[in-house]
């Protein structure tokens, strides 16, 4: 069965349906490493509102930068 | 007059490439707080305005970045540069930051007539406040002075830092910024990192785990940093800035270089792009080289220079014609999150409803 980009992405949480059609095209053409990159990246947005503690929060950032 | 600014405005643009720069002015700062996480000290580093000035001067109107963030040490040692680059900056329409720690309030709570003038020449002032600079400058002489600038038409925001949730200094804090600005000025709450002089104070927290072959993009490596010996570095990890930056993250020098170049690097680097999508790890796992994940995320970012493997695989990602539609889609996802979700990321979470408070609030209205 052909890889389905779009359909991967949808199951990975990714709002594509709300993309305009240029960019649904364009992700259509995603390889699965691609799609694989952008699920977890979901993941990770979504977690960060959860208990993940944040990159900033465990590494030494310059002057307290965060921002 | 200055530009609207807000703390929102300026978080929703952090994750953009070279949507802004960071200027490190001077390493000196004369309050020497125990927690300090650039070791600063009166004495500390200080190097020529040439670098600086040559570097701002190189800004246009065509050719700019949107925000400026003035920064140190205590960037407010050298109010006259500071009000030339900011001057600069506003002519060719670029806004402009500076963090302070309000050492110039510390006696009297009077602020001088050169500082003042560095102060209002940029568009947003963000003062440091948490136990250890309440220590040597009061809380009261810096809520006067954030009063003073709100009057004269500037955004403020303050960056509070404690050691958690739970913090008890936090809550007061926080309610006293709430109560004594009636919610119209926000903060951005942080935690006490263990770095420069807080490695004292705070273990480091152990990193999570590599997640090995999985994308998390770095998001701390977007906005160049001018160091303050004019090297500009790609990243405001500390030990990045204090140098000498891994070459992938070094994108040249402010006594050599132009905004325009600098700015291309680090928007078109394979290197950078990549880590800005996958993050380090999954570099230097996909390669497939040496290269072990170890010593937190960033950690690993600064051995991949000497994993020709993993830029090899940072080449090979960019390659593809795909990747652009990639890098949208990432930046598509963490503007979705916008400021409330960049402040649970990277501050303590429980605290990131206050980086809003003010937000969408006309300045008149706040100034009346």
């Amino acid at each position: 069965m052909a890889f389905d980009a779009l359909s991967e992405l949808r199951a990975g949480g990714n709002q594509v349906d709300l993309l305009n059609d240029a960019q649904r095209a364009t992700l259509s053409e995603l390889s699965p490493e691609e799609v694989a990159m952008l699920n977890s990246v979901k993941a990770r947005v979504d977690a960060a509102g959860g208990e993940v503690v944040g990159q900033a929060s465990l590494e030494p950032v310059i002057g307290g930068i965060v921002f | 007059m200055a530009a609207a600014v807000h703390l929102v405005d300026i978080i929703n643009s952090r994750t953009v490439p070279a949507a802004g720069v960071y200027i490190t002015l001077t390493r000196r700062c004369p309050l020497g707080c125990e927690h300090c996480s650039t070791n600063s000290l009166l004495s500390s580093e200080q190097h020529s305005a040439q670098p600086f000035e040559r570097f701002v001067a190189t800004f246009t109107p065509e050719d700019h970045p949107d925000l400026v963030w003035f920064t140190g040490g205590e960037p407010l040692l050298r109010p006259a540069l500071l009000r030339a680059l900011a001057g600069h900056c506003r002519a060719v329409g670029a806004g402009t930051a500076l963090i302070t720690g309000g050492y110039f309030a510390r006696d009297t709570g009077k602020v001088s007539s050169a500082v003042w003038a560095a102060l209002t020449a940029v568009d947003h002032v963000t003062f440091s406040l948490d136990v250890f600079h309440e220590r040597k400058v009061a809380r009261s002489a810096v809520f006067a002075t954030a009063t003073r600038l709100l009057d004269a038409g500037l955004d403020v925001s303050f960056q509070v830092t404690g050691t958690g949730p739970q913090d008890p200094y936090l809550r007061e804090v926080t309610d006293g910024i709430r109560g004594t600005f009636s919610d119209r000025v926000p903060a951005l709450v942080v935690r006490l990192g263990s770095v420069g002089r807080g490695k004292d104070l705070v273990e480091l927290r152990a990193a999570h785990g590599s997640r090995g072959r999985a994308a998390e993009p770095c998001t701390m490596e977007s906005w160049p940093v001018v160091g303050f010996d004019g090297t500009v570095v790609a990243c405001c990890n500390q030990d990045v800035v204090d140098g000498p930056a891994p070459s992938h993250l070094r994108l040249g020098s402010a006594r050599a270089d132009d905004w325009r170049q600098v700015a291309t690097r680090m928007r078109t680097d394979a290197v950078l792009r990549s880590l800005r999508v996958v993050g380090p790890e999954y570099l230097a796992v996909s390669g497939g080289g040496d290269l072990v994940p170890g010593e937190g995320y960033c950690g690993t970012c600064r051995r991949l220079t000497a994993d020709p493997a993993a830029l090899a695989e940072a080449e090979r990602l960019t390659a593809r014609p795909t990747f652009a539609a990639v890098e949208e889609q990432v930046a598509r996802l963490q503007a979705g999150a916008g400021a409330h979700g960049f402040a649970a990321k990277h501050g303590i979470r429980e605290y990131a409803d206050l980086v809003l408070l003010g937000h969408g609030k006309e300045r008149a209205e706040c100034a009346s």
